[in-house]
């Protein structure tokens, strides 16, 4: 059964037909909420809810790529995670500058006291990623894990995070300028083979 | 300007460029000046190196399903037309047996659920006739071939004595020693055993034996199985003659307790292949 059909299923309330497009889509789904809040705890709830989510909206989706409609929603169900966070009076994920503005790269959330496991993931290529891209701005991994990662087109997350065109295109950009200065950094831990030309 | 040289505007056009996302103009004037641009030729590998980079991330796996119950997502599940049908119908039954058999441990003899204790408590001379379940001529032969005094030896269950009724038909053991009992007393007197054989039509019956035993029966010297054989003659006996007992409201009850039994088990099944 393709899944146009297990769609029209699903939006006459068939669950099994449902059910059967969580596990097409739940690893992609997890991954993306994993890369937003860096939390797999936090990661496997925000994709529960967003597949509940999903299941009760449905009705609403009118065609198109169906991946990224759910990557809409699990990317969504991430920001209000997030918001949710902000408002704790805990330790803000994001410090401000004198204007009062948020600083995007915020360095002060390196740890200073990293366990062996965590100073053995850095020496990893994946673990040096996976820093540069926490480094960023939430909006901005977005957009790199969608695109890059996920491999979606721009009018895909165009959609998804509700944004125009050009402001993919710039988000993107500026996220993948970041990484490449953050990675520049660490250029002693690349392999050979992702050595930037500019290092030669 | 960047470090590199290049502009931020630069940079997001190559950027653009890579995904395929510029108009032809804009991507015949980048080409244009990629011929004689080392810097932007740079900053070009720089991102497609990341690109590929970013790209060999691995897809994580979910640590479990996320696959949706109906509770999750507040569905009732649809239950099917019968399942309430046998619901109700196995509560009334279970009500209503429970009032006929209130009804009658109170009004026993109002309600006339037992006609037989009616009809000993009426007429106790005609009772056994009741009670009795038919018998053969053959074994009916002996009794009614003795006298007054013979008859006094015959043993309970078999004479059909009113008074000792119930206790014959609680034991189907005991009416089965009658009989036995009833066999020996029949091989003494001498008119008995002459009318045993005047009333066997076969001639087959050898002396103290009647048709309610069977043929193999030896009176003598009897093995397991023609006990057991036996036995089990008697009870079936036992199970027709508490049967041919029962009133109305026994057979009501009967009825309600395995209509209640079977709509509720039914209930259940249903329900349980639609979860």
């Amino acid at each position: 059964m393709d899944e146009a059909t297990l769609i029209g299923f699903a939006k006459e309330g068939d669950l099994d037909a449902f059910n059967r497009l969580v596990l097409t889509y739940q690893d992609m789904v997890f991954t993306q909420a994993c890369r937003l809040l860096n939390d797999e705890q936090a990661a496997d709830d925000a994709s529960q809810e967003a597949f509940i989510s999903a299941y009760k909206n449905i009705r609403k989706y009118r065609g198109g790529s169906f991946r990224a409609w759910l990557l809409r929603i699990v990317t969504n169900t991430c920001y209000d995670e997030l918001r949710r966070r902000k408002r704790k009076p805990t330790t803000p994920l994001e410090p401000l500058d004198d204007t009062g503005d948020e600083v995007e790269s915020p360095g002060w959330m390196a740890d200073p006291g990293e366990t062996p496991e965590e100073a053995y993931e850095r020496s990893e290529l994946g673990g040096v990623l996976r820093d540069c891209i926490k480094k960023l701005p939430v909006d901005f991994q977005t957009v790199v894990y969608l695109i890059d990662v996920q491999g979606l087109d721009y009018n895909e997350v165009s959609v998804i995070i509700g944004k125009p065109l050009g402001t993919v295109k710039s988000r993107l950009a500026r996220a993948r300028l970041r990484l490449r200065d953050c990675l520049q950094g660490n250029r002693e831990l690349l392999p050979g083979k992702f050595r930037l030309k500019s290092e030669v | 300007m960047m470090k590199n040289g290049i502009s931020r505007r630069d940079w997001q056009t190559l950027s653009a460029y890579l995904d395929g996302q510029l108009s032809d103009r804009e991507r015949a004037r980048l080409e244009t000046r990629l011929i004689d641009d080392s810097e932007l030729n740079i900053a070009l590998e720089e991102i497609r190196s990341l690109r590929s980079l970013l790209q060999e991330i691995p897809v994580k796996r979910a640590p479990r399903n996320y696959t949706l119950t109906p509770q999750m997502v507040g569905v009732r599940v649809s239950q099917p037309p019968s399942y309430p049908a046998l619901r109700l119908a196995s509560v009334l039954s279970t009500v209503l047996l429970m009032l006929v058999w209130f009804s009658n441990l109170l009004f026993p003899m109002a309600m006339g659920s037992l006609p037989h204790m009616t009809a000993i408590s009426e007429q106790p001379e005609t009772s056994y006739e009741i009670v009795e379940p038919p018998l053969d001529p053959a074994r009916e032969a002996p009794v009614n071939g003795m006298d007054d005094k013979e008859s006094s030896k015959v043993p309970p269950g078999i004479a059909g004595i009113p008074d000792e009724e119930s206790e014959k038909m609680e034991d189907p053991v005991s009416e089965l020693e009658g009989i036995v009992i009833y066999e020996e007393t029949q091989t003494e007197p001498a008119g008995a055993k002459d009318e045993s054989d005047a009333v066997d039509p076969s001639g087959d019956l050898e002396p103290g034996e009647t048709e309610l035993e069977h043929p193999r029966l030896d009176t003598e010297s009897s093995d397991l199985d023609d006990d057991s054989e036996v036995r089990a003659e008697a009870l079936l006996e036992n199970i027709f003659s508490r049967l041919s007992q029962w009133g109305i409201q026994d057979f009501m009850m009967a009825f309600l307790a395995i209509f209640a039994v079977t709509t509720g088990l039914a209930a259940i099944i249903v329900r349980r292949k639609v979860s």
